[in-house]
């Protein structure tokens, strides 16, 4: 699948295993993600999708494989690395610092700043005015001031807030893992537009999601994991949520077969 | 919610700026009008000082979500190098006090190394390191104080002299300066945003977003441990001696000044005023109890009294805040 790839590939996964002692997780995972394209990564728990995530953004080394980034091969030694290499990371409930400022936020990891020996100072105003601006765009209507504490927000508009930044900083892929977990329908509607936003930028987008209902109408392709590999890969016009749990739990029940 | 009480909540400080306001005024009542004296005041400054300057290193520690038992024993490990040096080496203070900072700041490197690689609390590994430099501390000064044989250096002058037309020795000053670095590097650098960041949820959502979470803990192990080991040295630079009981508690009291202060005992949460302010009134409180000639008893019973009203009340200020948040 990820052979002879256009370079429009922002994101390419090639035979990547992953082994903890004895115990083989990924058995050579093949997948690509092009630039404005939602890949939907379903399966059941335990499939590798954790790990699998866990790879892309820095935080585990494959045993094996290779990583592509727009074609270049590169390899992660942290989340800081896979930062750098434009992959941005959204999870469910660790998108966030709530104790610090909405600007503070938006920036952490990432911030303006001019270097004044030994110190790197922060471009506050600069970067108040880039937050404001985005807040502006994405409606966040309650937000009086960027200089509010993140807590205020509510867990929609956190998720988004994690989603638009990682536009701003003109991300290659963005990973997001169960995003709308805990959230209500108006909320999650609010991040899936920010999703196609996203999309709308150009970039990759792999999703993670329990909920067949959520990974439909936002993937472009849909990969299930099964037992550490890419059982099939579908286009959710080929498919309803029905068929795709089905399937995932059949796969689901087969590696416990497996596996028991 | 009642504005105030909002305003209050973001803005912590207030606590112990009214507890120092009550109760300088209530002691100079008490005192027959002797409290605002150059003579306690200048006590007040002294006590506070030396607590407020190992506190603003705590500070910034326990903002990034960590904890250094070790800042009395490191607090008193300078001086007695420093002092040693001068004395009986007869170098030059300028030079005894650079290489007693850089002694410490080696302790603060491996109470950071130690917390990160082996995966122990910094709760335990620094009480380790407590242990550990107190017992290098009596080997290097045995049982009696060391006395600082040079006081004439200018060095020396600048650290610990009294301030002329004031109350007020150098530590002082050096604690505002110190404080108004501390407070420049948390708001207005990135390595500021860092620290708060990894004060949350052990650090992973601050690794998440790419900040290096190892090396900003382990700045601030060492600002933490050459911050107690700097007020160790300006307070010999003051008494002209250095004993291995300098600082005894100041560990323990530097913790309940910056948890006075509103910071927050799970990181993220804390501010360098606070701390100061915490200080400052563990001062007054000392001094204040012996001008009004209370049992030297009560200063500990008040002292954990207000540590827990402190403790209690950021709890109770984290559930509204919780429950105000959406």
């Amino acid at each position: 699948m990820s052979q002879g790839l256009p370079s429009s590939q922002v994101l390419e996964l090639r035979g990547i295993q992953k082994r903890f002692g004895r115990i083989e997780v990924l058995r050579g995972i093949d997948l690509s993600v092009g630039a404005g394209e939602v890949v939907g990564l379903v399966g059941d728990n335990g499939a590798g999708k954790s790990t699998l995530v866990r790879i892309i953004s820095g935080y585990l080394r494959p045993t094996s494989g290779a990583i592509l980034v727009h074609g270049e091969k590169k390899s992660f030694a942290s989340p800081r690395d896979a930062r750098h290499a434009g992959i941005e990371t959204v999870y469910q409930d660790l998108a966030i610092v709530k104790d610090m400022s909405l600007w503070r936020n938006f920036f952490l990891g990432n911030e303006i700043v001019r270097r004044v020996f030994p110190f790197r100072v922060l471009r506050r105003q600069e970067m108040k005015t880039i937050c404001q601006q985005h807040l502006r765009d994405l409606g966040l209507t309650s937000v009086r001031s960027v200089d509010e504490m993140a807590r205020n927000l509510s867990g929609g508009e956190r998720q988004t807030l994690a989603i638009t930044r990682s536009v701003y900083f003109q991300s290659n892929v963005l990973v997001l893992d169960e995003p709308v977990a805990a959230l209500s329908v108006r909320e999650t509607r609010r991040v899936m537009d920010e999703i196609r936003r996203a999309r709308g930028e150009g970039i990759g987008v792999i999703y993670i999601d329990h909920n067949m209902n959520h990974v439909l109408p936002v993937a472009d392709r849909i990969a299930v994991v099964q037992h550490g590999r890419i059982a099939t890969v579908i286009r959710p016009s080929e498919t309803t949520a029905e068929e795709l749990g089905d399937l995932v739990a059949r796969a689901g029940a087969d590696s416990d077969e497996e596996s028991g | 919610m009642n504005r105030f009480v909002v305003w209050a909540l973001k803005h912590q400080e207030i606590g112990p700026l009214v507890g120092l306001v009550a109760l300088s005024i209530a002691f100079h009542l008490a005192s027959g009008h002797l409290f605002f004296t150059s003579g306690q005041i200048s006590a007040v400054a002294a006590l506070s000082s030396s607590v407020g300057i190992v506190a603003l290193g705590v500070t910034i520690l326990m903002i990034s979500g960590e904890f250094d038992l070790s800042v009395s024993a490191t607090f008193a490990l300078a001086p007695i190098l420093m002092a040693s040096l001068v004395n009986q080496a007869g170098w030059p203070p300028l030079a005894a006090l650079l290489l007693a900072v850089s002694a410490v700041s080696v302790i603060g490197l491996t109470n950071g190394l130690l917390t990160m690689f082996t995966g122990i609390p910094s709760f335990i590994a620094t009480l380790g390191m407590l242990f550990a430099i107190k017992s290098v501390n009596r080997m290097l000064a045995g049982g009696a104080p060391v006395e600082l044989l040079e006081t004439e250096d200018r060095i020396i002058r600048w650290m610990g002299a009294e301030l002329p037309y004031t109350p007020f020795t150098a530590p002082l000053i050096w604690m505002f300066g110190f404080g108004a670095l501390l407070w420049f590097v948390l708001e207005h650098t990135s390595h500021g945003n860092a620290t708060r960041a990894i004060g949350d949820q052990e650090g992973s959502i601050a690794r998440a977003m790419g900040v290096p979470v190892m090396q900003t803990k382990l700045v601030n192990f060492v600002v933490c441990a050459v911050l107690a080991g700097l007020s160790g040295c300006l307070q010999l630079a003051d008494f002209g001696y250095a004993s291995v009981d300098s600082g005894r508690d100041h560990n323990l009291m530097a913790i309940v000044a910056v948890v006075i202060g509103g910071t927050s005992l799970l990181g993220v949460r804390g501010t360098v005023l606070g701390s100061l302010l915490g200080a400052l009134l563990l001062g007054t409180l000392k001094s204040g109890l012996v001008l009004v000639g209370t049992r030297g008893e009560f200063y500990d019973l008040l002292i954990g009294v207000l540590l827990l009203m402190a403790a209690i009340f950021n709890a109770w200020a984290k559930t509204i805040r919780d429950r105000s948040g959406r």
